[in-house]
């Protein structure tokens, strides 16, 4: 089965959703996301069947579309995010349905994570221009609806109009960049662009002008200072269960887009390192912007009380984190390449953020505010949510033997082997900052005196689901083989 | 297309476009840039884009425009505050402005083709017969109806650019589908009142289905 | 668009940015010859960037309204209602 077919069947599946919204309203948010939870979990597992591109090139379509490992592997991650999306906005309707005012409408925001995530896959697969900029603007839009759903809260409507400005400020430049690629290549295949840009001499400077065009557009999207000012403020704005998959889906997209088109212009071709040559131009602007975002996003989590805006700013650094493995690629051929370590770090990410909004979301059902003062006393009203945040929290810092600490563990060493030792001591900084900033959630959780005595009802289903990511964070973290094993 | 057709549609694009920024009434905003788009449709054509000069005149000047002239009189929005604009954004935005127009054009002045001009580059009929011919043998999809025009001296743009995109480019059409939909979706419920009477929203979606 | 503080005028001034993208792209094609004549593919983007830019207008105006709703005013400096 070839791969586009996956992309079909999430189409269909989120048609068939909204059919069944309108024709079938009994059904409710459970039965909704009930359903589209078991079709993408379907298509999870058709995922290790489909084949890539046959041998002889027959159809078009593998010109644009690519199904490779790392591909199919981004594919998974899309599908895996989104049905955590479902499950964490059943648990949200409450609270939206507070905001949503008597016209109603929760269905539809079960059934645009769905659209939203065959444009991810979709983002996954693309290796042309043009691809790449379709399949962007599928995600991008979902998410400006997402990020906006709340239409009664102010909040939410002012998170909407932000990401949709600085959004569209950041498609214009990708458009121009892209526009100058194709201007000075002719092409739109990444593969091609990689092999004229080799031959080209003398054009440095519009090529260099097209890269960070390319930079500042997926800068915005994978929040990478200085292109992250919409981040807190969207996260604290946007409904709960879209933060989330801002955080995870957007960011996971676009790094699989970034570090493809880096490997188009860093790739093979150029052995020419000499002190000047573009290539060395761009790396040496992939590391500052790594160092700054680091920096950062650390530093600047530190004062955070919102729970929601320490975790866009931890985000943030972990954007640092990711672009610096990402600027590794480059001059040495590493033993690990940079693809799969920007792979790994994502999917280990994808647990852990996801299960402390998931706990954040079950919290704030029950209460009506998002400060981290709301944990207190976590560990004595419910212990097993701050369990579970607690070894969440812990991933994130990177704390041993959570799959968090492999993560950063292969950045380091991917440092290390190119020599960045500026670059080391910063990500060292931002991650001791990470445990002091990490350590407050924990602390508000156990040490803090609870403001209330009531136990926080969860059900049964999130309760499973918590255990599994929890358990994911620690297993994954003992047996780095298995995250390896699918990338391979 | 002659220079000084060339230089009457740039300046009217851009005076235009400048136009947009500066005049406070939305309204005249929104006019301003009917104009300006007419000037760009203009300039694609003269780039033998027929088919994009067309499209940028019904989809912009048309749709678009119709959509923000009625949003604006549904607001009923009054012109900005009466106070000038704020000193520091306008000396950031025009600096700005001015910075990206520098760098652009010291970028083009390095480029090969930021030099030629378009006498440099005719269209190459027979080549191009030639070739799609070739195409057309081996298996390709390739409209003979354009071809024939090709023959007669004439770039029949409208069938190359479905030929394009109904060919090679449908992966992204059917995403661009999805996009719409998502739109429509989105547009639909953020629209969405109290009461259930039908509203702006709605129109909003009807549009971005129509382009 | 930094100038500017309505979000209508802001969402014109975006179409402005995507249709000088655009003119950058139909020019890249028309000089690009490819098989003699101009290079479509760099068409078939400017097509979707505009479709896109329509959708995203029709999007952005929906927020915009629903913005306009609940706040009486679509400044966007006075969208400050979030902690720093």
């Amino acid at each position: 089965m070839p791969a586009y077919i996956l992309e079909l069947i999430v189409v269909g599946l989120g048609l068939i959703l909204l059919l069944l919204e309108s024709f079938l309203p009994r059904l409710g948010a459970k039965g909704l996301a009930a359903i589209g939870s078991v079709g993408l979990l379907v298509v999870l597992f058709l995922l290790p069947s489909v084949t890539g591109a046959p041998s002889e090139s027959t159809g078009i379509i593998w010109k644009f579309y690519s199904a490779d490992s790392l591909a199919l592997f981004y594919k998974g991650l899309a599908l895996i995010t989104t049905i955590l999306v479902l499950m964490m906005s059943v648990v949200y309707v409450p609270v939206m349905q507070r905001y949503l005012g008597t016209g109603g409408g929760v269905g539809e925001y079960l059934i645009l994570p769905v659209f939203t995530c065959a444009g991810l896959m979709w983002m996954a697969s693309a290796n042309d221009l043009t691809s790449i900029f379709v399949s962007l603007e599928v995600v991008t839009i979902g998410f400006y609806i997402m990020v906006a759903y709340m239409r009664r809260n102010v909040g939410s409507l002012e998170a909407g109009v932000k990401y949709l400005i600085l959004g569209a400020v950041s498609t214009g430049f990708l458009v121009y960049g892209i526009a100058f690629l194709f201007g000075v290549t002719g092409q739109t295949n990444l593969d091609v662009i990689s092999t004229v840009l080799g031959l080209l001499e003398g054009q440095d400077k519009i090529i260099l002008f097209s890269f960070a065009l390319l930079l500042v557009a997926f800068g915005f999207k994978v929040a990478a200072v200085p292109f992250q000012m919409w981040v807190p403020d969207v996260y604290q704005g946007a409904p709960t269960p879209t933060a989330a998959f801002l955080s995870v889906g957007s960011k996971a997209a676009g790094f699989i887009v970034l570090s493809r088109i880096v490997d188009a212009f860093l790739g093979d071709h150029g052995v020419q390192t000499g002190d000047g040559s573009y290539q060395d131009q761009i790396q040496r602007v992939l590391l500052v912007v790594a160092g700054a975002t680091i920096l950062f996003g650390s530093l600047a989590a530190i004062p955070q009380t919102n729970f929601k805006r320490l975790m866009a700013y931890s985000s943030i650094s972990h954007a640092g984190f990711i672009l610096l493995a990402l600027a590794c690629a480059y001059p040495v051929r590493m033993d690990m390449a940079s693809g799969e370590v920007v792979a790994f770090y994502l999917a280990a990410y994808l647990p852990m953020t996801m299960a402390a909004f998931f706990v954040l979301c079950i919290v704030r059902s029950s209460r009506g505010e998002e400060e981290i003062s709301v944990l207190d006393g976590l560990g004595k009203r419910s212990p097993f949510l701050a369990f579970v945040l607690l070894v969440s929290v812990m991933g994130l810092a990177g704390i041993p033997l959570t799959v968090g600490f492999l993560g950063k563990l292969y950045v380091f060493q991917a440092a290390l082997d190119q020599g960045h030792f500026v670059l080391l001591a910063i990500a060292t900084l931002g991650a001791a900052a990470g445990f002091y900033y990490y350590f407050k959630v924990v602390r508000s959780m156990y040490w803090n005196a609870p403001s209330d005595q009531d136990a926080i009802a969860v059900g049964t289903g999130s309760r499973v689901l918590l255990a599994l990511l929890a358990a994911a964070i620690i297993f994954l973290g003992l047996n780095q083989g298995i995250i390896l094993g699918f990338l391979r | 297309m002659p220079l000084p057709l060339f230089i009457l549609f740039s300046a009217l694009t851009l005076g235009f476009a400048v136009a947009v920024i500066a005049n406070r009434n939305p309204v005249t905003a929104a006019l301003c840039l009917v104009v300006s788009f007419v000037g760009l449709a203009a300039l694609f054509i003269g780039l033998s884009a027929f088919f994009i000069g067309i499209v940028q005149i019904l989809v912009y000047a048309g749709a678009v425009m119709v959509l923000f002239l009625f949003i604006i009189m549904l607001m009923d929005i009054e012109e900005e505050e009466r106070k000038h604009f704020d000193r520091l954004r306008t000396a950031g935005g025009i600096a700005v402005g001015i910075g990206v127009a520098f760098l652009i054009g010291g970028v083009l002045w390095d480029f090969d083709y930021g030099k030629a001009s378009l006498d440099d580059v005719p269209v190459q009929f027979e080549a191009a017969i030639t070739l799609r011919e070739a195409d057309a043998d081996s298996g390709i999809v390739r409209s003979a109806n354009a071809t024939a025009a090709l023959r007669e001296g004439r770039l029949k743009d409208v069938a190359l650019v479905g030929e394009k995109l109904f060919n090679d480019y449908n992966l992204h059409l059917q995403m661009i589908a999805v996009l719409i939909l998502i739109a429509t979706i989105g547009v639909v419920t953020l629209g969405k009142k109290d009461s259930p009477a039908p509203d702006s929203g709605s129109s909003g979606g009807d549009k971005a289905s129509e382009s | 668009m930094i100038i500017r503080r309505s979000a209508l005028v802001i969402l014109m001034c975006l179409e402005i940015m995507l249709s000088a993208a655009n003119l950058a792209l139909v020019a890249f094609s028309r000089f690009r010859l490819e098989a003699g004549l101009p290079d479509y593919d760099g068409q078939m983007l400017v097509f979707f960037v505009i479709t896109v830019a329509a959708a995203e207008v029709a999007v952005g105006l929906a927020i915009v309204v629903a913005l306009f709703r609940s706040r009486r005013t679509i400044d966007v400096t006075t969208l400050t209602s979030m902690s720093h």
